[in-house]
């Protein structure tokens, strides 16, 4: 008898326990109760996060499900449009929410992951990166033999999307003497395809997403070069990539961390990338 | 005898019921769209008339009747969706059209305030707009009201009903268009411009078929595009590359997102433009036509008759949008059929609007220094100090105070002219911006060149300048400084009033020969809306829709500080002056 209300006593005070560390732990246990975790995404984003046949593919979907099964929930994912700046997209996707009054995301991926941005958006926490991305060049072996030397644009042109880093490299590099050379689409989809089309030899944009779409487009990677121009002083030519959360759901955040070094100690990561054809190139330090 | 009689009744009783309905709530017609300036009972037209004058001939309310306003009702456009309310409403026969913040409109009972019907538009998830969630209002024409949405729809509704009637997608939501200004009839055709300040958008100007939304014609504002006329190519607009380096004019952006005057002795309906993309002008060397312009375009063919470009090679975000106001100028014994535009970039313009002529531009905000003025051939005369810098040439570090701020000398508040004094009203703000190019910016996911911007008031006590201004001499009469920037519209009439609201919650009057403040009331929430006056069962009426929003409170900094505690609403206030104290 006297066993029996010790224990009694025992299981009281852990349940005691469980319910204070469920106050000051929330966003993970609320993602853990509710079974599900909403995730945001770029919405027609190639090969990270895209609709094929009315079925969401992508390296971030991926991702996003391997993190979903780690804590043990399904994933519900939450397509935005992307913004002017990465700002207003977490804004819609973590904080602020969009017209429609669609229920915010717990986590949001492909967030660049730069401390000013955190030091900027109090309301943001990022996770760790999982992705180095890098601003390239891809050329069309069959046009051109190298890119060697950039000049070679002003005689050939080439294709950008428009108001990406691709874009600003070529419009203001060598004293704007490529601006009249490149052709301009609004999005990567359409660029790319120009590119494939042999409008011009020469695109400049993210590796990853180069990649994606010849890949893709079932061309050899061999039919392409791919160069990543020098440091500049005026815009960055390397970034890393990661997830983001509300301040207040660090603890998720954390579960997201330890998910992703488990996806890459398995060989997880690098079998999402290379499914896609991309390359996996770790942030480093990762 | 008995059963004939009855029927006699009863064929009497539903003639006098189909005549109340065809009278008043069927029809409007372009006569009584004409006529709207005169016709005192209704508000029909965004400006209060074609010429956008947002004068009124009522007189009823003066400087010895201010005092006796009472408010009559307030309505509550509910919901948890508040924020910026820029809807200028119009009323017809007994009702009052007005639209609210995230694409809804409502039809209240001008007597009583009681709602009639309401429309919520559904809007797609995942959408997120540029600017606040606003809209400026609806037009009506024969049976039909007819507004935008935020995902870029046009919408036609029974009157009566709220019924959709036809609904048009103006663009793709998705490539960043939006729909935010209120419609434009003009000689039949159902006008509008594109919101959106996404890249890649790119302005037009277009008429539709009231009746079943039909696109007639389609002009787009820049340089290369072609127009469209009855479904056929019509003509270019400009000619390529005239002043657009490569491609970029595809995505040039000149975003016709205010929407219009009409002026029916010219045939034109006046638009002005947005400013070009990409934002950094070392990027796109030439005049960029026609962003951040004033086209006169022909309301039946859509051919652009007229351009009058105000900021050529915009650097600084000078989104040359602001409405042109039609009035007859008297100088030097002339009359000239005049335009008036008071520009984002601090200029107040005087054209010839039958042919787009530059007449004269005076400054209307304190320092301006991205220009030393303008010449005499309408030209800026830029300072090259005072421009953002190539990001490739500056310096880390290295920033430039522009004055104004891209949020600009006068933004979409529309001002008001007053045929009595012949005088200007001009909703302006006083404030500068510091520009750097900004090494870290990201766009999905991905890092690109982006600038930053911090506002900055230039006086400590007011950002906020309501001017009178007299157009014959380009003079300053009289000035009322506001602590907070000004976003709302403004209502002048011929009882020597002018009315405008403040983001501090007032409704305030003036005189407008001398510019003292005789009356203000606080409605609960922040003005940012055009005020209206109309004539009901004898009595003058003033209507304003209130709620804090619009862009300001989306940029931080030091303008922040005079707008903490400044609370979010949604309704719309109704203000009368009773018989009684109108006859005492």
């Amino acid at each position: 008898v006297a066993v029996t209300a010790s224990l009694r006593t025992f299981f009281a005070f852990l349940a005691v326990l469980a319910a204070t560390a469920a106050a000051a732990a929330r966003p993970l246990d609320d993602v853990v109760d509710s079974g599900m975790l909403r995730v945001a995404m770029y919405r027609d984003f190639f090969p990270f996060s895209y609709e094929d046949g009315g079925k969401l593919r992508g390296i971030d979907v991926e991702i996003a499900e391997g993190i979903a099964k780690s804590l043990g929930v399904k994933l519900d994912p939450f397509l935005i449009f992307s913004g002017e700046t990465l700002d207003s997209d977490l804004r819609l996707s973590l904080s602020r929410g969009d017209l429609a009054g669609s229920k915010l995301a717990d986590l949001m991926l492909h967030v660049p992951h730069d401390k000013q941005l955190e030091q900027r958006d109090e309301l943001i926490f990022l996770t760790a990166p999982y992705l180095e991305e890098q601003l390239s060049l891809v050329f069309d072996r069959a046009a051109i033999a190298n890119l060697d030397d950039p000049t070679v644009i002003a005689e050939k042109g080439a294709v950008v999307e428009v108001a990406t880093g691709g874009d600003y490299l070529l419009m203001m590099m060598d004293e704007g003497r490529y601006r009249d050379r490149l052709l301009h689409y609004p999005t990567f989809d359409q660029a790319i395809g120009a590119f494939l089309k042999g409008e011009a030899p020469v695109f400049a944009g993210d590796r990853s997403l180069i990649e994606g779409a010849i890949h893709r487009a079932g061309r050899s990677p061999d039919t392409v070069g791919i160069v990543s121009p020098q440091e500049t002083e005026w815009m960055p030519l390397k970034w890393t990539v990661g997830g983001a959360v509300k301040t207040d759901s660090r603890d998720l955040a954390y579960a997201v961390n330890d998910a992703l070094a488990s996806m890459r100690e398995t060989g997880e990561l690098q079998r999402i990338f290379a499914s896609y054809g991309v390359t996996y190139v770790p942030p480093p330090g990762y | 005898m008995r059963w004939r009689a009855s029927l006699v009744a009863t064929a009497t009783v539903s003639t006098m019921i189909m005549g109340a309905l065809t009278t008043a709530s069927l029809a409007t017609s372009d006569e009584d769209l004409l006529n709207d300036p005169k016709d005192t009972s209704k508000v029909l037209t965004n400006g209060l008339g074609y010429n956008a004058n947002r004068y009124s001939p009522l007189d009823k309310i003066n400087a010895q009747t201010m005092k006796g306003v009472v408010p009559a009702w307030a309505f509550s456009f509910g919901g948890e969706k508040q924020r910026g309310q820029e809807s200028q409403a119009l009323v017809e026969d007994g009702v009052i059209y007005v639209s609210g913040s995230y694409s809804r409109l409502y039809a209240i009972d001008a007597k009583t305030g009681e709602k009639i019907w309401e429309y919520d538009a559904r809007l797609p998830e995942g959408i997120l707009p540029c600017c606040d969630v606003v809209n400026r209002g609806a037009a009506l024409y024969k049976d039909k009201v007819y507004f935008g949405t935020l995902d870029a729809k046009l919408v036609a509704l029974d009157k009566k009903t709220g019924k959709v009637v036809w609904e048009k997608t103006i663009d793709d939501f998705k490539a960043g268009y939006s729909y935010s200004a209120a419609p434009l009839i003009a000689k039949g055709k159902l006008i509008t411009g594109v919101s959106g300040g996404e890249f890649g958008v790119v302005g037009r100007v277009e008429a539709r078929d009231p009746e079943n939304g039909e696109l007639i014609w389609s002009r787009p504002v820049i340089e290369g595009y072609m127009g469209m006329l009855n479904g056929k190519p019509s003509t270019m607009t400009g000619k390529t590359n005239e002043s657009w380096p490569g491609d970029l004019w595809k995505t040039g952006g000149g975003a016709t997102w205010l929407g219009g005057t009409y002026d029916p002795e010219s045939n034109l309906v006046i638009f002005g433009t947005g400013n070009p993309s990409p934002w950094n002008s070392h990027m796109r060397p030439g005049d960029n036509k026609w962003t951040a312009s004033r086209l006169g375009i022909d309301v039946d063919t859509g051919e652009i008759k007229w351009s009058y470009q105000t900021t050529p090679h915009d650097g600084w975000d000078y989104d040359g949008v602001n409405e042109v106001v039609l009035f007859d100028l008297e100088k030097d014994g002339k009359t000239i059929k005049a335009g008036a535009t008071a520009d984002r970039n601090g200029f107040f313009y005087m054209l010839d609007r039958t042919n787009g002529d530059f007449i004269s531009a005076v400054p209307f905000v304190e320092k301006i220094n991205w220009a030393k003025g303008i010449d005499d051939k309408g030209r800026p005369i830029y300072d090259p100090a005072f421009r953002p810098g190539d990001p490739k040439e500056q310096k880390k570090g290295e920033q430039v105070f522009a004055i104004p701020s891209f949020l600009g000398a006068k933004n979409w508040m529309p001002m008001a002219y007053n045929p009595d004094t012949k005088l200007f009203y001009v909703p302006s703000n006083e404030w500068g911006m510091d520009i750097w190019n900004e090494p870290v910016t990201y766009k999905k996911g991905a890092a690109y060149l982006g600038a930053g911007f911090t506002i900055k008031p230039i006086f400590d006590d007011h950002i906020g300048s309501l001017k009178a201004i007299d157009p014959a001499t380009g003079k300053m009469v009289w000035e009322y400084q506001n602590k907070a920037p000004l976003w709302a519209g403004v209502l002048t009439t011929k009882g020597g009033l002018v009315f405008t609201g403040t983001p501090e919650g007032y409704l305030k009057a003036f005189d407008a020969k001398t510019g003292k403040e005789l009356w203000k009331f606080q409605v609960g929430s922040g003005i940012v809306s055009s005020p209206i006056t109309w004539a009901q069962d004898g009595e003058q009426w003033i209507g304003v829709t209130v709620g804090w929003g619009g862009a300001v409170p989306l940029w931080g900094g030091e303008v922040a500080k005079v707008l903490t505690g400044i609370n979010q609403g949604g309704s719309f206030w109704a203000f009368r002056l009773p018989k009684q104290t109108a006859s005492n």
